[in-house]
């Protein structure tokens, strides 16, 4: 089921109105039901997989929990870690790894036989893998404790407002929730509105039709475009791609707050970052955290100096790491299978190693304690990761290649060929970006002190909020991030 | 937006079912006075589609994503080779319009059918070179056609992309093995597969979701009337850009550049592959209204005609120049419905222009006898 979609505001409604009509644990009944029928409305012959990976780490982290044995409770964790990777690289790499090696083979002068796979991938599987993987492993570092109750182990990874493109949470974050029965609180069911009205107006008003424009600027051939088409094209996804995933992570947070459930930011105005480390702690939170838990700190960490208990050491001393200069090979490591996270090609993988260089040049830079003037620092910042996505959107290394060798060539720069609506929407969306950036920093906080300036801005906002989502609701468009 | 301390929860949530409220009103009173007719205004005032059949009934000019009329008709006529004609709406808008008129294709395929032939035509709006080489590679082969027609516009030569709504055509059965080892397969082939394939099945979502809109369709005028407010909005936002930008029919824009040289390499490729399958190529510079200045920069045009001319001589096309055809009273013109006032219309023309177009096609045609 899409969040965009009339169907899911539909059943959005039926959920809550009997979500906060029964007691808690046929709550958590209903929330597991309700999610098999969101999920199950895109495919339900996935269901069993979903379920399955869930109540496998279910008993396996409750053993773990069990044993004392530290030895038993590591190969118990590597059988979960595979197994659920296993799921993972079947499903997603599986075609891309039979490519690369059937590549490599021709190289070295063999032919092998082709074999025809016809995978689909699962909706959200990378997402909720990564959830249960998280649980296991901070079961294992005995970070949180296994939970007994499967119904409500299983909620928690089915949750429906998480469950295909994140916020990616950790189990201290929602089973707590899910167990209480707070309050109806009116303020959390308003924001919860709020949350909704903002996700789908970011949606289908604005990163929809931004889409359309993406679409059709990198479906041309990549050598026909300069230099600056490539910028306006590099910008425009930049705008469609956090649209999008902003307003898919706004409406998910808007249906668990319509239950009372607070679920984690997963951006915070990552475009007026001013350092590319900032960047990434305002983009996919709930991502760029997880890795940095359960990927980077775990290889560049304490443990590697002491040799043997990695994740002790991790825990008792976060902070002391490998040497600064012994970090670089874990970051572009980390960076690398970031990308791969995202999609099996190589472009995701470029991506990812384009912004472990980024990071690699910042903290270069940083060590010689320059100070930049903070607007100086954004306005390189920003085109930098708006370069980035060139690699992420393009369909072939061939094409990112191609459109990032223009951006810096300076004879690519003659010419605009987009279609002029490119131009204008690009230079539109921007300054739109930069107002409401300045409106929700600085005019709103002090609206907050005047009630009727704020409800009168407010009901221009939601007049035209609500306007734009009636007129342009339709399923033209899946999340981006559904793919992932 | 965060509910202010001073706005409360009741309070939120009542400003927000206003809102609500006002955003209804506001759409409706949109529908009742602002709608006007779009498929009119996008191709100029006056000028009406027309796609239709030959004087002995059978369908043998089709919107390019609209195929199977004519295709059902040419194999009810036993399967001949044919002569397939595609271009962009040049070939299906008539303007002033009235009964009985026939569009280019219509008029040349009842000339050629006398003489044994079967001309089919294919159009669709501001067509692509890619989306050329798409139709022609996925749906004008299924005729086994004896010659190709393809105006080149050049103000087509800007685009090279295939938009969504023709991706069908690409994902046709047998697209993919048709397209394999030709030229132009190197430019069409990211397009051959949906990288989102996965999540656009058919799924219960889908059916709920048609069930939904269509059941508020039926009882509320307003939400049956959101495509054509979308246009509005699609067209407001145009004509604003170009008043704000002072853009008219006859603002001149450079068009030779990589994405010109691009769009000809490809057509070159398109032309190689045609010849290579022993098929005969037809390249003409269509009809352009010639009594005023246009939005062509005269020595670019030159220069692409010249172009143009050289790639049929390399590529073993043939060439023909209809661009001084139809004299300036036959075209059409378009207004501007937000603020006012028209404009010239460079692309559109009356039925008399659509009979001298075809006499010309077919004088060219049987000169180049295939």
């Amino acid at each position: 089921m899409l969040f965009n979609s009339l169907t899911y505001l539909v059943f959005l409604a039926g959920v809550v109105v009997l979500y906060w009509r029964l007691p808690v644990r046929p709550r958590l009944w209903l929330v597991l039901i309700a999610s098999c029928v969101f999920y199950g409305f895109w495919r339900l012959e996935f269901l069993p997989l979903l379920l399955l990976s869930a109540v496998m780490d279910y008993w396996l982290a409750r053993w773990i929990d069990a044993t004392e044995n530290n030895s038993r409770r590591k190969h118990l964790l590597i059988i979960s870690i595979v197994a659920n990777l296993s799921i993972l690289f079947f499903f997603k790499y599986l075609i891309f790894f039979r490519d690369a090696t059937y590549s490599l083979a021709a190289l070295a002068g063999y032919q092998p036989g082709f074999v025809e796979l016809n995978i689909i991938l699962p909706l959200g599987i990378s997402f909720y893998i990564f959830a249960t993987i998280s649980y296991v492993i901070d079961v294992y570092r005995r970070e949180y404790p296994a939970e007994r109750d499967l119904l409500l182990y299983v909620c928690f990874v089915v949750y429906f407002p998480h469950l295909v493109a994140g916020p990616i949470l950790r189990a201290r974050s929602l089973i707590p929730q899910l167990k209480e029965r707070p309050p109806f609180d009116l303020a959390l069911v308003s924001t919860g509105i709020a949350r909704i009205v903002a996700g789908l107006f970011l949606k289908v008003v604005i990163a929809d039709p931004i889409g359309a424009i993406v679409n059709e600027g990198f479906a041309r051939v990549p050598a026909s475009l300069t230099g600056l088409d490539s910028w306006t094209l590099s910008f425009l996804f930049g705008f469609q791609i956090y649209f999008d995933f902003a307003a898919y992570s706004h409406i998910a947070i808007g249906s668990a707050l319509l239950m009372g459930i607070v679920l984690p930011e997963n951006f915070n105005w990552p475009y007026i970052a001013a350092t590319p480390r900032e960047f990434w702690r305002r983009w996919h939170i709930s991502l760029s955290t997880w890795i940095r838990d359960y990927v980077y700190l775990p290889m560049a960490g304490s443990y590697r100096r002491q040799g043997n208990d990695a994740i002790a050491a991790h825990a008792s001393a976060p902070q002391a790491g490998l040497p600064r200069e012994q970090r670089t090979l874990p970051l572009f490591a980390t960076w690398a299978l970031m990308g791969l996270w995202h999609g099996a090609n190589w472009t995701f993988v470029v991506w990812g190693v384009y912004h472990a260089a980024i990071i690699w040049l910042h903290r270069q830079a940083s060590r010689f304690g320059l100070k930049v003037p903070i607007v100086v620092a954004w306005a390189i910042t920003l085109p930098l990761m708006m370069a980035g996505w060139v690699a992420f959107r393009s369909l072939t290394l061939m094409q990112a290649l191609t459109m990032w060798r223009s951006m810096v060539d300076p004879a690519h720069f003659r010419g605009l060929t987009l279609l002029p609506a490119a131009y204008t929407t690009a230079a539109s969306t921007f300054a739109l970006m930069l107002a409401a950036a300045w409106v929700y920093h600085w005019l709103m906080p002090r609206l907050n002190r005047d009630g009727t300036a704020f409800r009168v801005l407010a009901l221009g906002y939601y007049t035209v909020g609500f306007a734009g989502i009636v007129l342009f609701l339709r399923v033209t468009s899946q999340f981006i991030y559904f793919q992932f | 937006m965060a509910a202010a301390r001073t706005t409360g929860a009741r309070g939120l949530l009542a400003i927000q079912l206003l809102g609500f409220v006002l955003a209804l009103l506001l759409l409706d009173q949109a529908r009742r006075h602002l709608l006007f007719d779009f498929n009119e205004a996008a191709m100029g005032d006056f000028t009406s589609a027309l796609y239709g059949a030959a004087a002995d009934g059978g369908r043998v000019h089709c919107e390019a994503l609209n195929i199977a009329p004519c295709h059902d008709a040419w194999v009810q006529a036993g399967s001949p080779p044919a002569i397939f004609w595609l271009g962009n709406s040049q070939l299906h808008g008539v303007n002033r319009m009235v009964p009985g008129d026939k569009t280019a294709i219509m008029a040349a395929h009842d000339a050629l059918r006398a003489r044994g032939d079967w001309l089919v035509g294919y159009s669709l709006p501001n067509i692509s070179m890619m989306e050329i080489a798409a139709v022609v590679d996925t749906v004008g082969l299924d005729y086994r056609p004896k010659l190709v027609v393809i105006p080149v516009v050049l103000n087509g030569l800007r685009s090279g992309s295939v938009r969504d709504e023709a991706l069908p055509l690409l994902r046709r059965p047998g697209a993919a093995e048709r397209l394999r080892g030709t030229r132009v397969e190197r430019s069409l082939a990211p397009l051959l597969h949906d990288r989102q394939e996965a999540v656009k099945v058919a799924s219960l979502a889908d059916l709920s979701e048609d069930r939904l809109e269509s059941g508020l369709d039926r009882v509320s005028a307003l939400w049956a009337a959101r495509p054509d407010l979308r246009a509005l909005y699609d067209y407001g936002t145009d004509m604003l850009r170009h008043r704000a930008f002072g853009v008219t029919a006859q603002t001149q824009r450079s068009l030779i550049n990589p994405g010109y040289r691009a769009q000809m390499a490809l057509l070159g490729d398109l032309v190689s592959d045609l010849r290579a399958k022993g098929i005969a190529v037809l390249l003409y510079v269509p009809p352009y209204r010639q009594d005023i200045s246009g939005p062509y920069i005269p020595a670019e045009y030159a220069q692409f005609k010249a172009e143009l001319g050289a790639l049929c001589a390399a590529k073993g096309a043939r060439c023909a120049d209809f661009d001084r055809l139809v004299p300036g009273p036959e075209w059409g013109l378009v207004k501007d419905h937000l603020f006012g006032g028209v404009d010239y219309d460079f692309m559109h023309f009356t039925a008399k222009g659509h009979a001298a177009l075809a006499q010309a096609m077919v004088a060219e045609i049987e000169r180049a006898g295939p």
